[in-house]
Formats: structure tokens, C-alpha cells, sequence
């Protein structure tokens, strides 16, 4: 297992976060965690990427557990991207993915053929060479999204955590930074990622963590995961769950929850 | 661009068996043209202000040949106050660039948080304490770490783009400045004029004695500084993607802090608290640079660059009188200041 996660507690000052998560994750899939705001998605990659310490339970990464790793060796073998990173002023995107390559390089290597073979694949993989010396501040939000996820690709690490990469993006973009994420799973690379989008994380993900309150509600392929009595206990609210004409991914859609159910009518008074 | 070689663009790759060193091609060219200006302008110094120099006789002062008067002027007086100078430029500038870097705001600069005037006070306090005619330089250090202790036990958290941190940061420096002013004015004034011009930033009768020190201990930071040159690019990232690229980040944080200080210390304990110098040296390096990152010695040059610029107006336009060359720092740096604050801020700048 590249990953082993048993008993996961967290919890803030004033609440509970993360209540006995456990879960085990084979190398080479990219895995969905879905669920409704505030159920502790964000947090759990936090706890994953070391980012935050855990209150009890254990993280192993390939076998040994997390805090045991020297910081440069954890950023070799896991990466993280977090919601909304900060973009250092006037950066450019060549320059953002060769700091994909910081773990790998030292004061007296500082770039090696390894490096230059990993930013050029990433760049290409990726699509950037286009965009390769443009300002990131410059691009549009799949562009820029696109130029971190080169960062992330650069380093080459066997897991990668992604929190929301694709919110705050239109459809077009939003599938440009899936297929280039799935492409990454395609090279070996674990992905596990936040996402809102429950549509988007059937089709593309390989199996799904549903969490609510918490705790794991469902943990599976992903077309089993969705299903109507699970999406309603998760969002509270009435869906029906339609097939994708394309592929038959599960498209869900939430049927109307008026405020006011006394004034619900068929055709909606304006 | 070939797949299997690829040189980071911008960057000289210096490879020695299984070393290799990248180079940026810019800060390269930049670094040689700020150090053959600032050769020109300490040369242009050498030769101006009471009495002024011909080219021949500031080398035949500089070479001690000739007549006597030039030479006295020239390793008297002129040359260890643009040595000072120097020094402390460069000094404020690298400590500058350290804490705008670390708090990612151009305000939070030492001079700006109160560190400088930590140090300056100390100096005050110790002087008044062993007796004028001693200079107790080491004593800045001391006070410089102690008014950062301060400031970080009063704020803990930085806020919002570190501005929680400069407030009270001016707060103390004010504070510091007001307490150092009281000290002095408790002594016979007659006893302190030179400390009082020095605390407003001054330069002039600053000796080889106290050069020496100061610019060793600098010395002895550098390699520090180079060590640290390459994570300190990596921090102007948020501290998330910087940790997850395999910073420690505490100690790095602590260790940035930690140079700012002492450099700040070091280069007030020579002139006294200039202003102005820490926030635009690293600002003009960056844009002179035109990259992001954090360009230590580029703008230690400017620092030096800024600051002999400053002292040499001062001496040319207070002629016959000794005006502190702070003053002109601070005038600038008001104006400097008005600008920032003013200037709309461009997305993502920090």
C-alpha cells in the first residue's frame, strides 16, 4: 500500500473535525474526497501532507510513518498543492515549475540533467510551452492552474495531493485541468484530491472518499460510490441521478428545495 | 530546447564533476555594473566637499604621495567615512531585503519595526553608561534582538500580509527613538553632541576601530547569507507550498530573522539609525532585476549605492555646516514612502 491511514482524529479549539478515518490507497489511482463544506476534506490533505499533526492515529507512506520523514525527503516523495497558493510577484511559469525541483537539488546541486529532463517533461506533458516565459499573474485561472500543476509534476513525487484544483474554473477550464491531472495517474503517480464537482469526480476519478461529519460515509470505485440515498444523506438534499449520454457517468441533479415550500408551484412564479 | 539539455532560462550552468552551480545571467551583469558605479561614485566622494580634489591628487592621496594636506584628508577623514558608509548601506540593505522577504510586506523593513532603534538605543545607553570617547557597537546587537523580542511577544501573529507586524512595529520605534532621546537629554549637551547627531544617522569621525569590528562580524555572516540565499526564494511562496516543497520552515524563518537582525545591528552600530535605506535598496534591486526572489547582494550594492549618494549630497549641500546624512535619508524616504502607500497595488505583488 502506498499509503495506510488508520485512525485519524483532529479537532480545533471550539470542534471536532476528523473522527476515526481509516483508509488504505494502492499506488497509480486518482481518488476523489467529496463531500458537503465543513466536513473536514480540506483538513484530512492537510493531515496527509503533513501540513497539520494529527491528535491521534497514524499516516504510513510507502510503509513509514509520516513523521519519521526528513523534510526534503516527504517533499520527494509528496506533493501538495493547497486551495489558493500564493504566487510570488512577477513569477514566470518556467520558473514556478523548476521549483517543483527544490527537493531534489542541493546548494551544490543545484541542477542536474534529472532536473532539466522533469521540467521539460512537465512542461510538454502539460502543454506550457506556449506559455513557458509569460508572467503566471498574466494567464487565465486553467493556464495558471495548469503552471502549478507543473510545479507539482516537476517533482516528481509518488503521491500527490491536490486541495480543489479545480474550483473557481468555467467547464472548459475545469476539463483542461482534470485530463491533465488524470494524465498524471497515467504516468504512476498516485492523485488524491478535494472536489466539489460530483459529476466531474465520477468521471475522472478511480474510486471516491465520501466524508461527512467527519467520517468516512462511502469508500469506493467511483460510479458505486454515487448514489441517490448517499448524495441525499451527504448534501440533505432530493437529487435524481441521470446517465451521461457520452460515457453513462452519473450526471446528478438536485431537484428545487424552496425556502417556502406552502408558495412551490410547477411553474415558478417570478 | 532539446529535451535532454535544458538550462533554466536566464541562468549560467558552472558544472564541476557532480556539482553544479546556476548562475542568473542578469544579477550577474547587474552586480558588475552597480560595483563599477559604486567605484566611481566613492572616487567622485574622495574628491568633493570643503576643500575639493583633482583626480591626480585623490590618487596621489590614495597611493600616500605628495603633499601632506590631501593625503590627511583623504585617509583622515573622507575614506573611512565613505568606508563607514559603505558598510552601513550595504549592511541595511541586506537586512532590508531579509524582512520584506520573510514578512513578504516592503514596509517591514528594521528600520521601519523598531530594531534599528532597538539598537540604536542600546548604543546610546551604553555610551552614556561607560563614558563618552567609547563606542560600544556590540551593544547593537543586543539591542536589536531585544526589540525584536518585543515586538514578536507583542504580535505572534503577523496578519494580514504581515501589517499587524509593521504597526506595531513603528509603534515600538517610536517608542525606542522617544526613550533614546530622553537618555541623552538627561546629559550635559555639550558632552553629547556627536552621539545625538550620530543618533539622527551620521558618519563623519567614525574610525577604523570600530570599521574593523563591524565589517568582520559582517564578514562572517556571509556565508550564512549564501546558504540561505536559495530556500529565501522559495518563501515568497505562501508557507504551505513552501513546506510541502520541503522547507523547515520554523527554522528557517528563525534564521532569517535572526541575519535581519544582526545586519540591521551591525549597520546602525556604524551611522546610527538611517532610515530610508533598508526599504528602497531591495525594492531598487528587484527592479533592476526584474525577476521575483530575494536578491541579497544586489541589493546590498544598492544599499551602498543609495547611502553614499545620500552622504555625499548632504556634505556637498551643508557646506561649511555638518548636517546628519539620516536627515536626507529621511527626507527621501518620506517621499519613497508616500509612493508605496499610494501606488495601487498590482495582484499577487507582495
Amino acid at each position: 500500500m502506498l499509503l495506510d491511514v488508520e485512525d485519524l482524529h483532529f479537532s480545533y479549539p471550539q470542534k471536532t473535525v476528523l473522527q476515526g478515518i481509516s483508509f488504505q490507497l494502492a499506488p497509480g489511482q486518482l481518488v476523489g474526497i467529496v463531500g458537503p463544506n465543513g466536513c473536514g476534506k480540506s483538513t484530512l490533505l492537510k493531515l496527509l501532507a503533513r501540513q497539520q499533526i494529527p491528535e491521534s492515529g497514524t499516516i504510513r507512506l510507502g510503509g513509514q510513518p509520516l513523521p519519521l520523514y526528513a523534510h526534503k525527503t516527504l517533499a520527494r516523495q509528496l506533493a501538495y498543492l493547497p486551495q489558493r497558493p500564493l504566487l510570488p510577484a512577477g513569477i514566470r511559469v518556467d520558473q514556478l515549475v523548476q521549483y517543483g525541483r527544490y527537493p531534489h537539488q542541493s546548494w551544490l546541486r543545484q541542477w542536474s540533467d534529472e532536473d532539466s529532463r522533469l521540467v521539460a517533461a512537465a512542461r510538454d506533458r502539460l502543454q506550457l510551452a506556449s506559455i513557458w516565459q509569460q508572467p503566471v499573474a498574466s494567464l487565465s485561472g486553467g493556464q495558471a492552474q495548469r503552471a502549478w500543476l507543473g510545479m507539482i509534476m516537476a517533482q516528481d513525487s509518488e503521491l500527490i495531493l491536490l486541495d480543489e484544483p479545480t474550483s473557481a474554473l468555467d467547464l472548459g477550464h475545469q476539463a483542461e485541468v482534470l485530463e491533465a491531472i488524470h494524465q498524471m495517474t497515467q504516468l504512476g503517480k498516485t492523485v488524491l484530491m478535494v472536489i466539489h464537482d460530483l459529476g466531474a469526480a465520477a468521471r475522472y476519478c478511480d474510486q471516491l472518499l465520501a466524508l461527512a461529519d467527519g467520517r468516512i460515509a462511502a469508500w469506493g470505485p467511483a460510479r458505486e460510490v454515487i448514489n441517490k440515498p448517499l448524495i441525499e444523506q451527504l448534501y440533505g438534499t432530493e437529487v435524481d441521478i441521470l446517465e451521461a449520454p457520452f460515457d453513462a457517468a452519473p450526471v446528478i441533479v438536485p431537484r428545487r428545495r424552496p425556502l417556502h415550500p406552502e408558495l412551490m408551484t410547477k411553474e415558478f412564479p417570478c | 530546447m532539446t529535451t535532454s539539455r535544458f538550462i533554466p532560462a536566464g541562468q549560467l550552468l558552472f558544472r564541476i564533476g557532480p556539482y553544479a552551480l546556476l548562475l542568473p545571467r542578469r544579477s550577474l551583469l547587474l552586480g558588475t555594473v552597480l560595483t563599477l558605479l559604486l567605484a566611481i561614485a566613492s572616487l567622485l566622494a574622495l574628491g568633493v566637499g570643503t576643500l575639493w580634489l583633482t583626480p591626480e591628487q585623490i590618487w596621489d592621496g590614495l597611493l600616500q604621495r605628495g603633499p601632506a594636506m590631501p593625503q590627511l584628508l583623504i585617509h583622515g577623514i573622507r575614506l573611512p567615512r565613505i568606508c563607514a558608509v559603505l558598510l552601513a548601506g550595504a549592511a541595511l540593505g541586506i537586512a532590508g531585503c531579509l524582512l520584506q522577504t520573510l514578512v513578504r510586506n516592503r514596509l517591514a523593513t528594521p528600520d521601519m519595526v523598531g530594531v534599528n532603534e532597538g539598537a540604536a538605543l542600546a548604543i546610546i545607553l551604553f555610551t552614556i553608561q561607560l563614558g563618552i570617547g567609547s563606542w560600544p557597537w556590540w551593544a547593537a546587537p543586543l539591542g536589536s534582538v531585544l526589540a525584536a523580542a518585543a515586538l514578536y511577544a507583542l504580535c505572534r501573529d503577523p496578519g494580514e500580509q504581515g501589517y499587524r507586524f509593521v504597526v506595531i512595529g513603528i509603534a515600538l520605534s517610536e517608542l525606542f527613538n522617544a526613550l533614546g532621546q530622553l537618555a541623552m537629554s538627561s546629559q550635559p549637551l555639550v558632552h553629547l553632541a556627536s552621539l545625538y547627531l550620530w543618533s539622527m544617522g551620521h558618519f563623519a569621525g567614525q574610525g577604523w576601530s570600530t570599521l574593523q569590528p563591524v565589517s568582520l562580524c559582517l564578514l562572517l555572516l556571509c556565508p550564512l547569507l549564501i546558504m540561505l540565499q536559495r530556500p529565501l526564494t522559495l518563501l515568497l511562496l505562501d508557507p504551505a507550498s513552501a513546506r510541502s516543497l520541503g522547507l523547515m520552515m520554523v527554522p528557517l524563518q528563525l534564521s532569517v530573522l535572526g541575519l535581519a537582525i544582526l545586519t540591521a545591528a551591525l549597520g546602525t552600530a556604524i551611522g546610527g539609525p538611517v532610515v530610508f535605506i533598508a526599504m528602497a535598496a531591495p525594492i531598487m534591486a528587484t527592479s533592476l532585476l526584474r525577476q521575483p526572489g530575494a536578491p541579497l547582494w544586489l541589493a546590498a550594492l544598492c544599499g551602498a549605492l543609495l547611502l553614499l549618494g545620500s552622504d555625499t549630497l548632504v556634505r556637498l549641500l551643508a557646506y561649511p555646516q555638518e548636517l546628519p546624512t539620516g536627515l536626507m535619508t529621511r527626507l527621501l524616504g518620506g517621499l519613497l514612502l508616500l509612493g508605496l502607500l499610494l501606488r495601487r497595488r498590482p495582484s499577487g505583488d507582495h
